[in-house]
């Protein structure tokens, strides 16, 4: 039992050392979101794991499961909610994303004349106005 | 299990010490936000090795104020980095 119970805390803290890896090393902050919120939940979720089949309590049990399942609900909740405030403050994206599929919502009216607005749908063109727009426009 | 517990130390603490760099050096207000997250999961889990290295349950009741705080926290600034009020 012992074995196991190492075994799951070794697998927990390397997914946490993968989401702190992750933090750093992804070049953007949804990329580094989507990183740190799904590898950290897994890693607390092995240690969690670990502390039930070390104790086999009742009382650990129960506060295990209780705590595992309010990270595998608050983690989404609290990313999804950084995420939009990210977007609505026109954190830039990474230079080469190329789906941005809310973009008409906070793009400027003034980049897309009128006559352009037809041709131009979903180019997929890193190079695109908006795109840089958004990338010169720092908080 | 004492190699264990200390190759699990070791392990959190680099990863504290990498989302710290991130805290510190983040280009935006949300990514600094992020790792204010992601440190309170590496506490409730340095929590939970404490926890299982001593042999006491009650330890974990601690990892579950700092992870109601953590995340209370994370929702908090993320709702006024939208609004702009509290």
């Amino acid at each position: 039992m012992q074995i196991a119970v190492g075994t799951m805390m070794i697998i927990g803290c390397t997914f946490l050392l993968l989401a702190s890896i992750g933090i750093i090393r992804m070049p953007d902050l949804f990329m580094r979101m989507s990183a740190s919120a799904k590898a950290g939940t897994l890693g607390i979720g092995c240690m969690l794991i670990a502390l039930m089949l070390h104790f086999r309590d009742g009382a650990v049990v129960t506060k295990s499961i209780l705590v595992i399942s309010f990270f595998f609900l608050m983690s989404p909740v609290a990313a999804h909610m950084i995420a939009r405030a990210g977007y609505v403050l026109r954190v830039p994206l990474w230079k080469h994303s190329i789906v941005d599929e809310a973009k008409h919502l906070h793009a400027p009216k003034a980049i897309v004349p009128e006559w352009a607005e037809n041709g131009e749908e979903g180019t997929g063109n890193p190079h695109d106005p908006d795109d840089e727009m958004r990338g010169m426009m720092d908080r | 299990m004492s190699t264990v517990i200390a190759i699990c130390l070791a392990m959190l603490g680099v990863s504290l010490l990498l989302a710290f760099v991130r805290l510190v050096r983040g280009p935006s207000l949300p990514d600094r936000v992020v790792a204010l997250d992601l440190i309170a999961v590496i506490a409730v889990a340095l929590v939970i090795v404490l926890d299982i290295q001593s042999n006491v349950i009650v330890f974990l009741d601690a990892g579950i104020v700092v992870a109601l705080v953590g995340f209370v926290g994370s929702i908090a600034f993320a709702r006024y980095l939208e609004r702009r009020v509290l």
